[in-house]
């Protein structure tokens, strides 16, 4: 394994490539009890077009979620109940661009990622357990709609996206997951589930002796990948679908939504530089500290704070503001003022520099967990680089950036959702 | 002060304050809560708060409370960088002074304050009912509740938070809250100078001892209640009373009962009512051991709900007449093992041991707890299937159902 020191974070990467394809990533802590695995591949819900030089494939949507739930199925049963025999917590998960297969350890961790590997290997599918299986996404799918924030999610993602399947739910539609059979899971298993797309990663309490005689054994095992099939990349145009929509729905407190496309950057560290400016810029324009705020609060129009999250997929990065206000007509007239104004009236250096404290105590803390440094390892690695990168690029921001970052939001399509209670 | 020393790059102080549960309290301590967060002696604004708590690499600070047998117990936790990590030798002193004056050294006297984080709170609880499976849970929870604890309803709550007023805050404060049982904890990864600066800071605060008591609850007739709300999927609820509680000595049993029937993805409801009938996504039991009652929860097909209740039964009718196989009873317990094993990587674990150990005067000893955990037979399992008593099913169904 090749192994890398990164002094700054006193953090160690350990990786390694078998012919076959797979990467293998170690992040070891020793004073930690638990060991994280995971295989994970860069297919997600937004992967359904496909070619191989000459003919195109498509997939129905849901089918990288659909399939995530039935690869769990063996002549014998459940995996999952070989994991829990093992004494492992196994789980998995489909995001827009990847899906990934994990469990935790204390102990037969080996064990454990035999067993992983023997899960994605062996596909069991019939035309039974797959109609079984759909019932049980059915009400996946029913919980999902029943949860209001998802609903209107999927309403701005339609006003905001011409084409993308961004527009579509991960788990698909009832509809869309009715065209899924046996040959929909073989032809993803045979065309994506192949050791060149996957990477397996381990995080926590490693030993690095044996997990070197695990690789050298496995090195004899896995078998080269050939497929050579490519994504269909979704040309998704720079301009919104609606710009404003209002509807009425049953709810106790009226929602304002604002969606802003972000343009797609081929720089993925220029791409965590702006997000992060972005962060800052808001959080010093419309955040619990900004003078805004204090106005709302004083005039009763909100009571929570103004809520941003910024999505990052393939030609279809997004940043979305969420408000509960009784007055969301008010608040999205005073947002679209001050993303107008100049970022520099809102913040200056003395702000930049607290806020900066904070943003390099949070990354440093974000190594403490163990878990969830190994999806942002995973997320980093299937965009081409890696996380410590990606915390000196934010660490390396700087008080133009967010200057500049932020006043570039005027520039981005906007799309607006007034959701008002009946 | 119980100082805790660990790995991790971060100090956690912890400062529980309890005192007997009172309902007509109730409201007050979630105010107070809300209050002391947003109001600070030492700064004017929110915006000076926020500021503050920027100024200290981004100090989190979270005041809740939580129920200990016939206590109600305030907590105050914050989480702060190691010093040493971004080299600012002032940051645990304006840590310890910044919490201090917040949690003692309160001026309950701003109206206009006051009133903000009133609202702030009602609309919080008014969102609840935006999330409909958090909104069924809360609905379910507060009925269960409420056959034993007399409690308010939420709507009840809004209520009398209306009609709060500051003085009714500021009275428990002086009255209730500062002369309650206090003790504070430490944990991370500390330097002698620091363990000496935190314990100078709270010691001087510690007083009393909370002595939880658990009651049992000898009978209840099972309650149905069906509602109707603009929903695709039923959710069930079943809850069952086993009268166990914390220090009962059959509280391992009914873990590893709780694990093997619904505590993860190979249990026998997973595994019967999802995996083999396919009538569910998401099914699962958890236990309440301040009240010693067990529930399972699940959303299914609407016009499925009676089929499933039956199947639950089913499993449930399994576990009384039948003994379990050594597999399973072994499976169960190597999952409760795990996951006491994997908490132990995190922080706030450590302090909820600490606490624990400190208010049922225990000593937490890790191999005894496992001894206890391979200590259950299978007679011990269907002893609590059949020591349960089904208290209450809550449903709820579309509206054009």
């Amino acid at each position: 394994m090749t192994h890398h020191y990164i002094k700054h974070y006193d953090e160690h990467v350990y990786t390694h490539k078998l012919s076959s394809g797979l990467t293998i990533i170690a992040l070891p802590k020793l004073d930690v009890k638990t060991t994280y695995a995971a295989i994970a591949l860069p297919f997600g819900a937004c992967h359904i077009s496909f070619n191989d030089g000459e003919k195109e494939y498509s997939l129905p949507f849901g089918s990288a979620h659909f399939f995530e739930h039935k690869i769990y199925a063996s002549k014998e049963g459940d995996m999952f109940s070989k994991f829990v025999k093992l004494g492992l917590d196994p789980n998995a998960m489909t995001s827009y661009d990847t899906t990934t297969y994990f469990f935790s350890a204390t102990k037969n961790i080996f064990e454990g990622l035999d067993l992983l590997f023997e899960t994605l290997d062996t596909p069991y599918f019939t035309d039974k357990n797959i109609a079984s299986e759909r019932k049980i996404i059915n009400e996946e799918i029913n919980m999902d709609q029943d949860d209001m924030m998802t609903s209107l999610y999927q309403r701005i993602y339609e006003n905001m996206f011409e084409g993308h399947p961004i527009k579509a739910d991960i788990l698909g539609t009832i509809e869309s997951i009715s065209h899924i059979n046996k040959e929909t899971l073989h032809w993803i298993h045979k065309n994506m589930y192949q050791d060149n797309h996957k990477v397996l990663i381990l995080s926590g309490n490693i030993d690095l002796i044996a997990l070197e005689k695990y690789i050298t054994q496995l090195e004899k095992k896995r078998t080269k990948s050939t497929n050579h099939l490519l994504f269909n990349t979704s040309i998704e145009p720079f301009h919104v679908v609606k710009k404003r929509d209002v509807i009425t729905k049953e709810m106790a407190i009226s929602r304002l939504l604002i969606g802003i496309k972000l343009p797609s950057l081929d720089d993925e560290l220029l791409f965590h530089k702006m997000k992060h400016s972005i962060y800052i810029a808001l959080h010093t324009m419309i955040g619990d500290a900004s003078d805004i705020h204090q106005q709302w609060i004083d005039q009763d129009i909100i009571h929570q704070a103004v809520q941003y999250q910024i999505t990052h997929v393939k030609c279809a990065d997004h940043l979305v503001i969420q408000v509960p206000t009784e007055y969301p007509e008010k608040v999205l007239k005073d947002i679209e003022f001050i993303l107008n104004q100049d970022v520099k009236k809102y913040i200056d250096t003395e702000t930049f520099n607290r806020l900066k404290k904070t943003v390099n105590a949070s990354q440093i803390l974000s190594l403490d967990q163990h878990e969830n440094k190994m999806f942002q390892y995973l997320k980093a690695h299937f965009k081409g680089i890696d996380m410590f990168q990606i915390m000196d690029a934010i660490n390396d921001v700087n008080y133009d950036d967010v200057c500049n970052y932020g006043n570039m939001l005027r520039e981005y399509p906007i799309s607006s959702l007034i959701a008002k209670k009946k | 002060m119980i100082i805790l020393k660990d790995h991790f790059k971060s100090y956690i102080i912890h400062i529980s304050i309890g005192h007997l549960f009172q309902k007509e309290m109730d409201v007050f301590s979630i105010l107070l809560d809300q209050y002391l967060k947003a109001s600070h002696p030492t700064f004017l604004t929110r915006k000076e708060i926020s500021v503050a708590l920027e100024d200290m690499y981004g100090l989190k600070v979270s005041l809740y409370t939580t129920l200990e047998g016939n206590y109600l117990v305030h907590h105050l936790r914050a989480k702060m960088i190691q010093p040493q990590l971004v080299l600012d030798t002032q940051l645990l002193n304006d840590v310890i002074d910044f919490i201090r004056n917040m949690l003692f050294h309160a001026e309950i006297k701003d109206e206009k304050r006051f009133t903000e984080e009133k609202s702030r709170l009602i609309h919080q609880y008014e969102l609840i009912k935006d999330d409909k499976q958090s909104y069924i849970d809360y609905l379910y929870e507060e009925v269960l509740q409420k056959k034993i604890l007399d409690i308010y309803s939420l709507d009840e709550k809004i209520e009398l938070l209306k009609k709060a007023t500051l003085a009714d805050v500021k009275n428990y404060y002086e009255h209730v809250f500062k002369t309650s049982n206090v003790i504070s904890f430490a944990s991370g990864n500390f330097p002698d100078t620091d363990i000496k600066k935190i314990k100078n800071a709270f010691e001087p605060y510690e007083k009393g001892m909370i002595k939880p008591i658990f009651n049992t609850y000898p009978y209840h007739k099972e309650e149905i209640i069906q509602l109707k709300m603009p929903i695709n999927q039923a959710i069930l609820h079943l809850g069952y009373m086993t009268n166990i509680t914390y220090k009962d000595p059959k509280m391992t049993s009914l873990q590893i009962f709780n694990e093997l029937l619904g505590g993860h993805a190979s249990s026998r409801l997973f595994h019967e009512i999802r995996e083999k009938r396919g009538l569910c996504y998401s099914i699962y039991s958890y236990l309440n051991l301040n009240q010693g009652l067990l529930s399972i929860s699940t959303g299914v097909d609407m016009t499925r709900l009676e089929e499933t209740k039956t199947s639950i039964y089913d499993v449930l009718e399994h576990l009384k007449n039948h003994e379990i196989s050594d597999d399973e009873l072994v499976q169960a317990k190597d999952f409760m093992i795990h996951q006491i094993q994997t908490s132990l990587d995190r922080q706030s674990v450590y302090i909820q041991r600490a606490y624990r150990n400190h208010i049922y005067q225990e000593q937490y000893d890790l191999e005894a707890r496992l001894k206890q955990i391979e200590g259950v037979t299978k007679e011990d399992i269907k002893w609590i299937a059949n020591h349960m008593t089904l208290i209450l099913t809550h449903q709820v169904i579309g509206e054009t159902q």
